[in-house]
């Protein structure tokens, strides 16, 4: 799996109805998520006058390359598989 | 009977058998933690999971040598298919065929979570649940099928392995009681009757 | 909710709401039949007049109908005998919105009019009418009975519950298949609903009576709107074409413009405007956009001299709030959280840090749900503070500025 090649636009997005805010994938993902005082993903870092990042609900969160393996392992290791990560060869146009 | 008249092999089986039963419940155990979303002192979440992952692929690979050691041994009749299928077996049919039931569980719930993603959360939860079922089989066969299943010291590991399941059980009803008292406390605070602009 | 009986327009005839509500002779006596032309003939028609959704989402009602026939000629392909679905939508969840419920009962033949062309130009062979048991879904029902014999494509009425989600598209082809009417997640962002696999079109009523306008080469009416005021019911009035907000204030109560300090413009998950801002845009979403708000789904919420802006805020976003479908986390969890801390402003207490602990929660919610539920809530607390700056200085030091005890 770690093996493929890093995406250069890789997006993750969350099936909220999924989601136990158990906060695996911000463990594993530090670098892009951090989680919200309930456990549930939040992007990481700092937003607006220090008002939490807002998630971009179309789009997805962007993935910097050099996590996409990261990502992948997150997406794999969610307890409830509520995450997906979309890389540029499967994106809709 | 006694150790020194036993081959190696029938040793060999019988402690890997002990072993199983201690690992299985750990593996049940690190499972329930992992459904609770618990952490183990400063062990994080995902690791919790990989512990319980590895303890799993780890118990398979000594159910190969507990299965392979009795088969190999000669000394009691039970074939490579008895092992496989249940209640084949010529040696105590009932205990053996318990443990081949086990032994096809546990090969299934490792199958279907290394294939998870492609299988979907539904379908793979749904055999996972299985687990519960896998645990009591291999105790049972364990006391029916080994040679001193019912010694007071391996009775007393069963009970300390079923206390140690239960206990993982209770914290996690505890962690989930908690949580949904907490989302009852942000259930809607009234009625929902619409009523135009709020005043 | 209590409906004042719909207002006169300012000028020209009543095209969506004329009084009495005529029969189906008087309809058609009216406006003539329906033509019903062919399904590409009712497309470009359509597209010609530049129809949008009017539940709320501005949305082509082309493109709409293009991905309804697209996904239709697949799930054909996959199994014949699988023709798409239309649906009425007069399910008006929005509390301070009352315009489906004045149209439907002052139209219901203008709306089933539309319907029979939606179903033709996405080749339906069953039609439903969804909305909350009431007045208007009886004129709907008594309209469709008496036109039965005339229809080409059967109706069939779908009653729920009165609730926030229930008009999301999803949760009308949930209902329509016999489930309970809440949302579910979509097969992908912006993909028709589906009933039982076969694809679902789903329009706003009013959108249907436009349609049935613009088909029959009629000119298109003004905006149909619901003004509500701390001290006036919700009003549903259908304004001259290219009204402005002021227009549709005036026409609620002539004195209203005058005594608005601000305006929730769009509904409850709408946008807080103050007077200044909000008066002379036109009612569309082109004259709204460039103060960032839309009139969603014709609503226009004042808030008059001696009203909280904040407190309204408050009970606004409690209601949101209470209205989550408790599907996703952050929704369920983040909503009450917003609306306990909006609370807490308006009251006068929580001060400078409770108002950076609000400004955090708004952040929490964006983006984070299966629905755009909580972006809503979201998009009213914001603009309340952006609105209102003097307010929420007076509040953070414990009073409130209008609102004198
Ligand atoms: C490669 C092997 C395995 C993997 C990757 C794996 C993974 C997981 C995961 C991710 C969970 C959490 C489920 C949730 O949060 O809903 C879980 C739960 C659990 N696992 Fe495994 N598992 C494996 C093998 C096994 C085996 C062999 C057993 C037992 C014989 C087992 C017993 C359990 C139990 C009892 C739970 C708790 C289930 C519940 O009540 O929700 N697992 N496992
Ligand atoms: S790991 Fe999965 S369930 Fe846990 S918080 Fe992340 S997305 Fe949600
Ligand atoms: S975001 Fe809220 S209202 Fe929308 S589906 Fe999720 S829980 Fe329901």
């Amino acid at each position: 799996m770690s093996g493929r090649r890093p995406a250069a636009d890789a997006r993750l997005t969350v099936d909220w109805t999924a989601c136990e805010g158990r906060g695996v994938c911000a463990e594993l993902l530090p670098e892009v998520l951090t989680t919200d005082p309930w456990g549930y993903p939040l992007p990481a870092g700092p937003g607006p006058d220090g008002t939490p990042r807002p998630w971009p609900r179309r789009d997805g969160l962007p993935v910097a390359p050099a996590s996409v393996a990261d990502a992948r392992r997150a997406v794999r290791m969610c307890p409830r598989l509520a995450l997906r990560l979309e890389e540029d060869a499967r994106r809709r146009a | 009977m006694d150790l020194i008249a036993a081959s190696p092999l029938w040793v060999l089986a019988r402690a890997t058998g002990v072993v199983l039963l201690v690992l299985l419940t750990l593996v049940l155990s690190l499972g329930v933690a992992t459904s609770a979303g618990l952490r183990l002192a400063r062990v994080p979440r995902f690791a919790v999971q990989l512990l319980h992952r590895d303890a799993a692929l780890l118990a398979l690979a000594l159910l190969v040598v507990h299965v392979g050691t009795v088969v190999a041994d000669g000394y009691v009749d039970v074939g490579p298919l008895a092992a496989l299928v249940p209640f084949t077996s010529g040696y105590a049919p009932v205990w053996v065929g318990l443990g081949a039931l086990a032994l096809d569980l546990l090969l299934a719930l490792v199958v279907t979570s290394l294939l998870r993603a492609r299988l979907g959360q539904r379908a793979w939860r749904a055999v996972h649940l299985l687990a519960y079922a896998t645990w009591p089989l291999a105790v049972v066969h364990g006391l029916g099928a080994g040679t001193d299943g019912t010694s007071p010291w391996l009775l007393g590991l069963d009970a300390a392995c079923a206390a140690l399941l239960l206990a993982a059980l209770g914290v996690r009803t505890a962690t989930r009681a908690a949580r949904r008292a907490e989302a009852d406390a942000t259930a809607p605070r009234r009625p929902l009757t619409p009523a135009g602009a709020p005043r | 909710m209590t409906l004042l009986p719909p207002a006169p327009a300012p000028t020209g005839a009543l095209l969506l709401l004329p009084t009495p509500a005529p029969r189906l002779a008087d309809h058609v006596a009216r406006l003539g039949p329906v033509p019903l032309p062919a399904a590409d003939a009712v497309l470009d028609v359509v597209r010609a007049g530049g129809l949008r959704g009017r539940g709320g989402a501005w949305r082509s009602t082309a493109a709409k109908m293009d991905a309804v026939r697209a996904r239709a000629a697949r799930a054909r392909a996959a199994r014949p005998g699988r023709a798409p679905l239309v649906a009425a939508n007069a399910a008006e969840g929005e509390p301070a919105s009352g315009k489906d419920a004045a149209l439907a009962t002052a139209s219901p033949h203008l709306v089933l009019d539309g319907l029979q062309l939606a179903a033709r130009a996405v080749g339906a062979e069953h039609a439903v009418v969804h909305g909350h048991p009431g007045p208007a879904l009886d004129a709907l029902a008594a309209a469709a009975a008496e036109r039965a014999p005339h229809d080409p494509v059967p109706v069939r009425l779908v009653a729920v519950p009165r609730a926030y989600v229930a008009g999301q598209e999803t949760a009308v082809a949930r209902a329509a298949e016999g489930g309970p009417a809440l949302p579910r997640p979509r097969p992908r962002d912006g993909a028709p609903a589906e009933v039982a696999g076969a694809p679902a079109l789903v329009l706003n009523v009013e959108t249907l009576a436009r349609l049935a306008l613009t088909v029959r080469g009629l000119p298109a009416p003004g905006p149909l709107v619901t003004v509500s005021a701390p001290d006036l019911p919700p009003r549903a009035l259908e304004l001259r074409p290219g009204a402005r907000v002021r227009d549709a204030l005036a026409a609620a109560d002539a004195d209203l413009p005058g005594r608005t300090r601000a305006v929730l413009v769009g509904g409850y998950a709408g946008t807080w405007l103050t007077a200044d801002a909000a008066l002379d845009r036109e009612l569309s979403p082109e004259g709204l956009a460039p103060v960032g708000a839309s009139p969603g789904a014709g609503v226009l919420l004042a808030a008059t001299t001696g009203t909280c802006v904040l407190a309204t805020t408050a009970a606004v976003v409690r209601y949101l709030a209470d209205s989550s479908a408790r599907q996703c986390g952050p929704c369920w969890r983040g909503l009450p959280h917003l609306a306990g801390l909006v609370e807490e402003l308006a009251a006068g207490r929580g001060g400078p840090e409770g108002l950076a602990r609000l400004r955090e929660a708004v952040g929490l919610v964006v983006g984070r749900g299966a629905c755009a539920h909580p972006d809503g809530a979201a998009s009213t607390v914001a603009s309340a503070l952006a609105a209102v700056p003097d307010d929420v200085a007076a509040h953070l030091a414990g009073r409130c500025a209008e609102v004198r005890p």
